[in-house]
């Protein structure tokens, strides 16, 4: 991990570019595939995806779904103080309701 | 008979961990997760290794970077920097609250709250304090 050290916090609300400099939005969610735990419980979480997309004030207050993205973390190429940077095209990146982890 | 959602098959970090509260094996209060750790992720040579979460972050230590630049600057000064890690294998339980396999002493957690307790079982009128 880069930009901020070893922490996660620090990526909520950056500003998602891919490489062509295309925004996709601001980091609102970081995905780990298993479920909730309650025995057997894990000694690490793998994190797979972010979720993305622009959210306005409806998604902000729960009113509406966000039209999200999930990116891959394999497709991060830099994290900026600023930005993240994801290889590919938008149109590579799937709409949450088509997501299904990558490790299932 | 009406069947209810399927657990889902992923955690979101961010809103079922970050900022929720932990309770140790006894059920006490002991804190709240402001930050995660992580290993992996981009390296210097530009690589991307697989990024897991490795402990839960409690303390001002953890909480005061996520502030803004100028209170993140300040603050720290005021409130200390003590940043407690709880190894992620330390959860048996996600929910409303996160739930650990020890108790808080145990893990360095609610020193403060114990000291305070002490402290105030020795002021006159507490259970313990003299009449």
């Amino acid at each position: 991990m880069k930009a901020s050290g070893n922490r996660l916090a620090w990526l909520e609300d950056l500003p998602v570019v891919a490489e062509d400099g295309t925004r996709l939005g601001h980091v609102f969610e970081i995905r780990s595939p298993g479920r909730a735990e309650t025995e057997p419980t894990y000694a690490e979480r793998s994190v797979d995806c972010l979720l993305c997309g622009r959210r306005g004030l409806l998604e902000r207050l729960g009113w509406k779904k966000p039209d999200a993205l999930a990116v891959p973390w394999s497709s991060v190429v830099a994290l900026h103080a600023h930005a993240v940077v994801v290889r590919g095209p938008v149109d590579s990146f799937r709409k949450l309701d088509a997501y299904r982890s990558e490790s299932r | 008979m009406k069947k209810g959602n399927p657990t889902p098959e992923y955690v979101d970090l961010y809103r079922q961990v970050l900022d929720h509260a932990l309770l140790d094996a006894d059920d006490w209060m002991c804190g709240t997760v402001d930050d995660l750790e992580v290993e992996g992720g981009l390296r210097r040579d530009g690589t991307n290794e697989p990024l897991r979460v490795t402990a839960l972050l409690v303390g001002a230590g953890a909480w005061t970077p996520r502030l803004p630049a100028l209170f993140a600057r300040l603050l720290p000064h005021v409130v200390g920097s003590q940043c407690v890690r709880v190894p992620w294998s330390e959860v048996s339980e996600l929910g409303e609250q996160i739930k650990l396999r020890s108790r808080a002493a145990a893990l360095g957690l609610a020193s403060a709250d114990r000291r305070l307790g002490l402290w105030i079982a020795k002021l006159p009128g507490s259970e313990r304090g003299e009449q």
